[in-house]
């Protein structure tokens, strides 16, 4: 099982949908670490640990994305990754990103 | 050819006793010299004569045109929004009037405005009054110049050097002014502010404050509060279908964060000169919900006069969004708001207090509202944080 530490591979700086959103954008991590752990059948850890925060609109972006414009179902996309937040406060990300995945609904068609 | 210079003591002694006087020849050296003097003398003086004549000119000009018109804003004793919204709000759009509309005569004017007047200022206050002053930059580019700071009050001088507002002037801060600091007085920020969304600008306010009161390792959710407050001026609060009154600074944003050692409550402020909260709310996706929501809400009064005079108005349309069904598919305010709140609604004694457009609804820790309207249209949004420090989150 592979591990994705955010603030470690992507930013400590997390926020925004669109990649015009800055480098910390929901869709460019989507695209680069999330969807290749989903093409490949794989299951993930994700570290959530060392960012500043998670804004809702990339959390969103990131994860219900997958669903909604990649065309995942909910449960293929929790039961591909699994979180780690051992910070004060963090644990709560971990409830958000499972329901903007459970409340999402697709909008495209693609992936599996 | 020499220019008339004699030399009159270097005669020699004829025969019979009589003296012979002869001009002294002069070096090609020396002519040379003596031409080139001459001409600079004589082209110094037409220089001396052309400004003369310019400044003469320019005397006349200036007589027969009519003096720029002085316009002097004096902003109320108490410039603060909780405090005294109205006297605040007048003196900020008589500011934007005279910065952005002509003069009565179609002339131009100058402004003055008399900080002077402030005996007390909130950070809130301050922080719309600083945004103000950098879009009169920003349209108008230098020209500002201050006047009278040293009869500012020293505690009003002393919370706008914090935030910035001398660079914005662009004068020094007065070096005594940091020693003049008492110990239990808010101290604010530097202000930030941005057309884009910069996370790492509004995490650097966050570590500055950090410094100062232990917020950071406090709540992860006041980092995703501000930039989702950022984000929303970016994506909604400048729509380009609207023609705004006053040119704004176009997906602009301020912030800045204080900190009250007295309270031990620290402060974070964002705002944006958009059209609001309210006016943007129709083009949400979940407009026809919140209309809706409103509408069950007024039972048997329905949607007559009554009903859509409540329907209209800011605060209930600020409070409606916020307490929307957080699961908005469309992500766009539900998200945003609910990030907005977080901060609050995990640390016991914390508010937020969200003045938008003509509408102030202030956030409770139990979720609680308290909704207020105002006359006047503050000009944009402005989100304000207040925390408790070294409270337990939940």
């Amino acid at each position: 099982m592979q591990t994705i530490n955010i603030a470690r591979d992507y930013t400590r700086y997390p926020g925004g949908r669109y990649p015009e959103d800055g480098a910390g954008n929901g869709t460019t991590f989507r695209e680069k670490f999330l969807l290749p752990v989903l093409k490949q059948g794989d299951v993930a850890e994700i570290v959530l640990d060392g960012a500043a925060g998670y804004p809702s609109s990339f959390l969103d972006e990131a994860f219900a994305g997958l669903v909604r414009d990649e065309g995942y179902t909910p449960e293929q996309v929790l039961n591909s990754f699994r979180f780690v937040a051992t910070q004060p406060g963090f644990r709560r990300f971990i409830g958000l990103v499972e329901e903007f995945v459970r409340t999402a609904k697709p909008e495209s068609k693609g992936g599996a | 050819m020499a220019w008339g210079i004699l030399s009159s003591s270097t005669g020699r002694r004829r025969a019979d006793g009589g003296q012979t006087n002869f001009m002294k020849r002069l070096t090609f050296r020396h002519q040379f010299w003596l031409n080139r003097r001459a001409r600079q003398v004589w082209e110094a003086r037409l220089r001396r004569r052309q400004i003369l004549l310019q400044r003469r000119q320019a005397e006349r000009l200036k007589q027969q045109s009519p003096r720029p018109q002085i316009i002097t804003i004096s902003p109320p004793a108490d410039f603060s929004f909780s405090r005294n919204y109205d006297a605040t709000v007048q003196c900020l759009d008589r500011l934007r009037r005279a910065v952005f509309e002509p003069a009565p005569d179609g002339g131009r004017s100058r402004i003055f405005l008399d900080l002077s007047t402030i005996e007390r200022v909130s950070v809130a206050g301050a922080l719309v009054l600083a945004a103000e002053i950098h879009r009169w930059r920003h349209h108008h580019g230098r020209g500002l110049r201050a006047a009278n700071i040293k009869e500012w009050h020293p505690a009003v001088r002393r919370l706008l050097a914090g935030l910035g507002f001398f660079d914005l002037l662009g004068v020094p801060v007065p070096r005594r002014m940091e020693r003049e600091r008492p110990r239990d007085e808010v101290t604010v920020l530097r202000m930030i502010s941005s057309t884009e969304l910069d996370q790492e600008l509004l995490q650097a306010l966050l570590e500055n404050l950090g410094r100062i009161a232990k917020i950071l390792d406090q709540d992860p959710s006041v980092y995703g509060a501000l930039v989702e407050a950022a984000y929303n001026a970016k994506l909604h609060a400048y729509p380009p279908d609207r023609e705004f009154v006053f040119p704004p600074v176009l997906k602009g944003w301020w912030a800045t964060a204080s900190w009250n050692p007295k309270e031990g409550v620290v402060k974070f402020l964002v705002y944006d000169q958009g059209v609001g909260i309210p006016d943007t709310l129709p083009k949400w996706a979940a407009w026809e919900r919140i209309r809706a929501n409103l509408a069950e809400g007024l039972g048997d009064i329905g949607l007559g006069d009554i009903g859509s005079t409540i329907l209209k108005n800011a605060s209930n349309l600020i409070a409606a969004a916020i307490e929307m069904d957080r699961t908005s598919l469309q992500g766009g305010h539900g998200k945003g708001l609910q990030d907005v709140i977080r901060p609050v609604t995990s640390t016991p004694g914390a508010s937020v207090r969200i003045l938008s457009g003509t509408g102030s609804v202030l956030y409770h820790h139990d979720g609680s509202l308290a909704k207020k309207d105002e006359k006047l249209h503050i000009g944009g949004t402005l989100i304000e944080w207040r925390i408790p420090v070294g409270v337990n989150v939940k």
